[in-house]
């Protein structure tokens, strides 16, 4: 017999709103459709009304995982139209910044993954280490999220060689208890029965459907905006681009993990590098020339793009948000489609979903 | 580097460059919209092809072709949210249902909120002595 399963709008699988229609037979998923919207507060619109500077803080506060990606992503454009070349330094300052957030992002995510699956110890584990992570982000910006580093121009706040220091030694032991973590999930039984053959997204799947970030990886699609299009300084750091095979929602947790280990190596590279300087170009409210551009950043669940359109004046005329979860989402009802409902919530949460980014 | 190319076409070379560059293996990065200062809509295909975006612009057309049939949920989605936000057509795209938030939750139903919102607004407008 056939039903109709209705989850959501209110926390399916994690706490942002998303609402699933499945249609299943017995208790296998047939078909699937997904709406969004829930959380739709008007951003685009919104920052239209306001100058550069305002846009720059309100498009930081549409994630508040990912916020220095969105900020980052929309100066950049701005500062492509503009003509204006931030100092060196303050690049190698972003990317320290977008690194430590893509780690706190995926081990968000996995201990998610991880309570869904039923596994809270390891799931207290991932989230208690993360706190290292986070007290990183505060020492280094004076925020856990929300860091208001990128501004036009440039970064607004330095990274003294004490924090530096104090960063590198953390990562040291941070290091570590990755590595307990990455061991105990590539071996656990409970971990490998809940997710391995769970939600699969094949990667001809992944390129029809256009899913991209570690979401597009871990379907074995070799896509990275830092190794295929680089910007700041990307290019010069050596990184490799993590994928797995398997494409399930266990390829997803370990696409993930890998991730972090590449995002440590580049931050202890970005710090090596990282030039003397001033680290921005003192912009008070900047007025841009017309012109239009659109910069892809790679945040932690994939391509984030801004497009910009600016009219010579102090406001821009459109600010166009384009998120990974607004590719990433419509891969679920294929994922969907031969698994048990059971199974639901954890494969609508293994895209890694922002609802929040991708409603604005 | 990442480059940006703004390439002007009409309105009849959508589906022919989809085709070409779905082809050719190439990323739909998104479709993006907006009114110019003198209302005029600005519809633009943004693929993206390694370090470079080249966003075929059309411009002046309130309906244009979906290339949905050709670039699947990638285009379907984006044409579906400017269909919602600003009222651009895509010709064959399926509208049948919202993206962005289902038409009957402002009518209570469903479970998504108990109070039916235009009763909600209804009241307000009352209280506040506004007529609808």
């Amino acid at each position: 017999m056939s039903y109709i399963v209705p989850i959501g709008p209110y926390h399916p699988s994690l706490e942002e709103p998303v609402h699933a229609r499945l249609i299943t037979e017995g208790e296998y998923i047939k078909d699937a459709k997904i709406f969004i919207g829930y959380n739709h507060r008007g951003i685009e619109k919104l920052a239209m009304e306001r100058n550069y500077i305002q846009t720059t803080t309100l498009v930081e506060r549409v994630c508040g995982i990912c916020s220095h990606s969105h900020a980052l992503a929309f100066v950049m454009a701005c500062e492509e139209i503009a003509g204006v070349k931030p100092p060196k330094r303050s690049e190698y300052i972003n990317v320290i910044i977008s690194e430590l957030e893509r780690i706190h992002s995926h081990i968000l995510w996995v201990g998610v993954a991880l309570h869904n699956i039923g596994h809270d110890s390891l799931f207290m584990k991932s989230w208690d280490d993360r706190e290292k992570i986070m007290d990183m982000l505060e020492l280094l910006t004076g925020n856990r999220v929300n860091y208001g580093m990128a501004m036009f121009g440039g970064v607004r706040k330095d990274i003294t060689a004490d924090k530096a220091e104090q960063v590198l030694k953390g990562l040291e032991e941070y290091e570590e208890d990755l590595k307990t973590l990455t061991d105990f999930i590539m071996n656990d039984k409970t971990v490998a029965l809940r997710t391995k053959g769970v939600g699969v997204l094949t990667t001809e799947d992944a390129l029809r459907i256009g899913a991209i970030g570690p979401h597009a990886r871990a379907s074995n699609v070799a896509v990275d905006v830092r190794k295929d299009a680089p910007y700041l300084v990307y290019g010069d750091l050596e990184f490799n681009v993590c994928t797995y095979p398997t494409c399930d929602v266990f390829s997803r947790v370990v696409v993930r993990l890998l991730e972090c280990f590449e995002s440590i190596k580049i931050i202890r590279q970005a710090f090596r590098d990282m030039p003397k300087g001033q680290i921005n170009l003192g912009f008070k409210i900047p007025v841009i020339k017309p012109g239009e551009s659109m910069k892809r950043h790679e945040a932690p669940r994939g391509q984030l793009s801004y497009f910009v359109v600016a009219n010579g004046t102090d406001k821009p005329l459109r600010v166009s948000i384009h998120v990974p979860t607004f590719k990433n989402a419509p891969t679920v009802p294929t994922m969907l489609k031969g698994n048990t409902v059971a199974d639901a919530g954890l494969i609508v949460a293994s895209i890694d979903p922002c609802f929040s980014c991708m409603d604005r | 580097m990442q480059d940006y190319r703004k390439i002007p076409i009409k309105k009849e070379d959508i589906i022919p460059t989809a085709h070409r560059m779905r082809k050719e293996g190439v990323i739909l990065s998104m479709i993006h919209g907006y009114l110019d200062g003198e209302n005029i809509p600005h519809i633009s295909y943004e693929y993206q092809i390694r370090d470079v975006i080249e966003s075929y612009t059309v411009i002046g057309e309130w309906k244009v072709p979906s290339i949905s049939e050709i670039y699947d949920d990638a285009a379907a989605w984006p044409e579906r949210e400017l269909n919602e936000l600003f009222g651009f057509e895509f010709e064959g795209l399926d509208t049948s249902e919202r993206l962005f938030l289902p038409d009957s939750m402002l009518s209570g139903q469903g479970h998504i909120i108990v109070t039916p919102m235009d009763e909600l607004i209804e009241n307000r407008y009352k209280k506040e002595g506004f007529e609808q």
